[in-house]
């Protein structure tokens, strides 16, 4: 049975005027039978904060398919009107998700999870620009948008999206901020961690399958260079050639992959001298695991990898 | 039915007065009254009528003495009791002849328009040769053709009096005896007296009695 | 009674010019200050109720009438613009929610509004079918568009140039109906509605075009360099955004400093309002915040004003026509003196003559009555739509 948006509105008004003191208005206007806000995530790390702090009190959607990038995904008209429906949106920043700027969603219900520290995101260098009319060059591109590879920034990123919550449900806002904690801990547990790991790495240079590890190499001062290397590919030998450039500036002994590397690559830069670890960036849901399960993972990698320090 | 003693009448303003010491007419007698223009033909007729009422006298018509009535009485007696026809025909330009035939049941209560009357209209005006003319404006027939109307009006009501001035005044002579006819024949058919004023010698064999009016004319 | 009007219509059928002159005078005379009441009446209502709906609204500093007229009902004079960021203020400030509105473009005669999807839900407008718009290149048409032009949803619209000469400017995007509203009987209903992005496009500020990067669009490369490109006028920019091309749809620059006409402010609550009017007040703003209730209640005391000054002209005009009438009927009276006479002659009562002359009178007074109530319905009809379209065109 579907509810017209006058019914909908009443009842989500006297759900507020109960919460006592909401003032936002949680109107989903699609005539949804759950009661239940809905909030919708652009990347799985954020769907996890959510899913952490509001539990079973919010349902958090990440619509994205597991086997696609969420960074490169297009969700389709349905999506989208999925999407406009919500009753929160959250948004990586740093232009994460650039379809957002190509469908309509209603500005009250937009959450830029990253504005906190919108000043420490990461400019992308050596981007080709292209320019034509009166306004002169521009690109395409702008900020790197992996933040929550740092643990610091995964915790500013779940504080927004406490306090959005809060809107939503203020009456619950001890058992949130208690969730937060917790999260807080393991994300800080995690980053001690990775410290220690980093620790290890040291100064060793360091080759990235994508660039998509700048927060990651910020945070633990790590001395890495990107390539353009899709995992499960045997790189062609253009990819090969370049990658002798690189390595005269920057004699790597190890390779970072996103996702499991194909066996032929791994065994040529074997031949180089180079050897592969997998830290995958989670920026999907997995198979198996959540996001915490699988930066577990990464950290167990790196320290497989890594297991004394660099000489 | 027309009995006048000492009628003396004048205007307001002005010399003319009449003065008529004793008149009777009997009832289904024919009259014409002649006499030279200005004499008071007409002004008698309208005393008959009971359109004016004298100075003095008494004037009795069909029984009543009109000249002590009120106007509204007057009214009402006239229109029951008096055919009247005019010289100028005097039909209203915005009726149709049987409306201008039916005017004076719509013009006084005293009369009732039923459908009685409606057949009588159209019987009499079928008679007189105008009844294929009921649905035409008035202004759009003939001298002749609206004269008739006008006697038709004047004996719709069955009136046991017909007063007519000048009836043949304004009709060529075929009109004039045709009129002439419709006012005798029903003065005969229904023992009505007609008193008619007229100038019109040709036409005075067909009365009865002729007054000349010059005895009262002072 | 019966012979009394039937004798008096007789009369007025057969001098009809006469009647219809006087009829026609005599419900002007009725129907204009009645009428003008009327259309006054309803059309401050209409253009109240949609003043009061909107709480505030912030634009350019410059004539409040022009920014309301602009912004509710969609009037094709738009006022100076105000950058995007003013919208963001107003989030910002968490006094309020900021809903922008781009009110420029026309399609045809009906307006483009760009604008969010908190529009929708502000305004409580309800699909007749479909949906809100989605992505970029999508409309929502208001219902008197839909049967104006005969579209559904899935047909297109498309935006019509600001001048025919300037033909680096404004050019025709076609827009694909993604949804159909419900008649809410407003100015919405005559609008086209769009995402505020889609009428940046249509402005030329963001578009479409070959990726320059790829061989096919080499024909479109004027310079070349090893970190930028540089396209000819052979670019071929895409004028309608389809799911093939929309991925290289973009916008050039920060979008805080994007136009727009206005931003519609809902408060959070009064406190709310009062504490954001007063950002304004300061002479160093470049923008204004108006209570659109307040600049329309004074365009109604003009209005009313100029009501009263007809008024009292149809007054005088008025009294000078029943005085011509009464001239027309004593004189109508005088040639009918013979007419009278008859009947007064053949025995016509007085009382019933005369009410046949005042059934005259009273029978034109009462159809003028009817016609000058006819056209009063009419009025209080249709009177309200053709007013608003004189004063807002």
């Amino acid at each position: 049975m579907r509810f017209s948006t006058h019914q909908i509105a009443l009842i989500a008004l006297l759900a507020s005027l109960v919460a006592c003191g909401a003032e936002e208005r949680a109107i989903d206007t699609a005539g949804d039978e759950e009661s239940l806000p809905t909030v919708y995530a652009v990347n799985y790390p954020l769907a996890y904060f959510a899913e952490r702090i509001a539990g079973n009190t919010v349902e958090v959607v990440f619509p994205a398919p597991e086997d696609v990038d969420p960074a490169m995904w297009v969700p389709d008209v349905d999506t989208v009107a999925r999407f406009q429906r919500a009753d929160l949106v959250l948004l990586n920043g740093a232009g994460y998700a650039a379809w957002i700027q190509r469908v309509t969603l209603s500005q009250s219900r937009l959450v830029d999870t990253s504005a906190a520290f919108a000043d420490r995101l990461i400019p992308i260098e050596n981007d080709a620009t292209h320019s034509h009319g009166p306004a002169g060059d521009h690109s395409h591109e702008g900020k790197a948008f992996t933040t929550w590879l740092d643990p610091e920034l995964a915790i500013e990123h779940a504080r927004a999206v406490f306090g959005v919550l809060l809107r939503l449900h203020p009456e619950n806002e001890g058992e949130y901020r208690e969730r937060l904690a917790v999260l807080e801990r393991d994300l800080r547990d995690l980053d001690r961690e990775l410290k220690d790991v980093s620790a290890r790495i040291g100064d060793r240079r360091l080759l990235f399958s994508h660039p998509v590890y700048q927060y990651f190499e910020r945070r633990y001062s790590l001395n890495g260079q990107s390539l353009h290397w899709e995992p499960g590919e045997m790189p062609d030998e253009v990819l090969w050639r370049e990658l002798s450039g690189i390595l005269s500036a920057h004699p790597a002994n190890w390779m970072v992959w996103e996702g499991m590397p194909h066996p032929e690559a791994v065994s040529r830069l074997e031949g180089l001298g180079i050897r592969s670890v997998v830290f995958q960036p989670a920026g999907n849901r997995t198979e198996s695991g959540d996001y915490m399960s699988v930066m577990q993972e990464n950290l167990r990698a790196l320290q497989q990898a890594f297991p004394t320090s660099a000489r | 039915m027309i009995d006048i003693q000492g009628l003396q009448f004048s205007y307001g303003e002005g010399d003319f007065s009449l003065q008529v010491p004793e008149l009777a007419v009997a009832n289904g007698e024919t009259v014409a009254i002649v006499g030279p223009s200005g004499s008071g033909k007409t002004t008698l007729l309208n005393l008959i009528a009971g359109n004016a009422v004298p100075r003095s006298g008494l004037v009795r018509t069909h029984g009543e003495d009109v000249s002590g009535m009120h106007d509204a009485a007057r009214r009402d007696f006239r229109i029951a009791n008096i055919g009247l026809v005019f010289q100028e025909f005097e039909l209203l330009e915005y009726l149709n002849v049987l409306d201008n035939i039916l005017l004076p049941y719509r013009i006084n209560r005293t009369l009732a328009l039923d459908a009685d009357v409606r057949r009588r209209a159209a019987e009499i005006a079928q008679q007189v040769g105008i009844g294929d003319k009921l649905p035409r404006y008035a202004n759009h027939l003939s001298q002749g053709e609206k004269q008739r109307v006008a006697v038709v009006r004047a004996l719709v009501v069955e009136p046991p009096l017909l007063l007519a001035d000048e009836p043949t005044g304004n009709l060529d002579p075929v009109n004039r005896e045709r009129v002439l006819d419709i006012l005798f024949e029903y003065v005969e058919n229904n023992a009505a007296t007609l008193i008619t004023v007229t100038h019109d010698h040709d036409i005075l064999q067909r009365f009865q009695r002729v007054i000349d009016f010059k005895q009262f004319y002072a | 009674m019966r012979d009394v009007l039937y004798l008096a219509w007789r009369y007025l059928v057969y001098h009809r010019l006469k009647t219809v002159i006087l009829v026609t005078s005599i419900t002007l005379i009725v129907y204009l200050p009645v009428g003008l009441n009327v259309v006054v009446e309803q059309s401050g209502e209409h253009l109240t109720a949609r003043a009061e709906a909107t709480p505030l609204l912030v634009g350019a500093k410059g004539s409040p009438l022009e920014l309301a007229l602009n912004s509710l009902y969609f009037s094709p004079d738009y006022p100076e613009l105000i950058d995007y960021s003013e919208a963001t203020a107003v989030i910002d400030s968490g006094l309020a929610t900021a809903i922008p509105l781009y009110v420029r473009f026309r399609s045809r005669s009906q307006p483009i509004v760009g604008t969010s999807l908190d529009y929708f839900e502000f305004h409580e407008l309800a699909f007749a079918s479909g949906r809100p718009m989605a992505v970029l290149g999508e409309c929502v048409v208001g219902a008197a568009v839909a049967e104006a032009l005969g579209v559904e949803v899935g047909d297109a619209v498309t935006s019509s140039p600001e001048t025919v000469f300037d033909l680096a400017g404004v050019y025709p995007l076609r827009m694909r109906i993604a949804g159909v509203l419900e008649k809410a009987f407003t100015p919405d209903d005559d609008a086209i509605f769009v995402d505020v992005k889609t009428a940046w496009i249509i402005q030329g500020l963001g578009h479409g075009h070959q990726d320059l990067a790829r061989p096919e669009a080499a024909a479109s490369v004027l310079d070349r360099s090893e970190d930028n490109i540089v396209a000819n006028a052979a670019l071929l920019q895409y004028n309608e955004i389809t799911a093939d091309n929309a991925d290289s749809f973009h916008f050039h620059g920060d979008l805080a400093g994007y136009p727009l006409t206005a931003v519609i402010a809902v408060p959070n609550d009064e406190k709310s309002g009062v504490i954001l009017r007063g950002r304004y007040t300061h002479d160093e703003t470049m923008s204004q915040i108006v209570r659109p209730v307040t600049v329309i209640d004074e365009l109604l005391d003009t209005i009313l004003t100029i009501q009263q000054f007809i008024v009292a002209a149809v007054v005088i005009v008025g009294l000078a026509t029943i005085a011509t009438a009464a001239l027309v009927f004593m004189l109508s009276l005088r040639l009918r003196r013979r007419e009278i006479d008859t009947m007064l002659k053949i025995g016509g009562s007085r009382p019933r003559v005369a009410s046949i002359l005042v059934a005259e009178i009273a029978i034109v007074i009462i159809l003028s009555c009817v016609l000058a109530t006819l056209i009063t319905l009419l009025t209080w009809r249709f009177g309200p739509g053709v007013i608003e379209s004189v004063v807002l065109s």
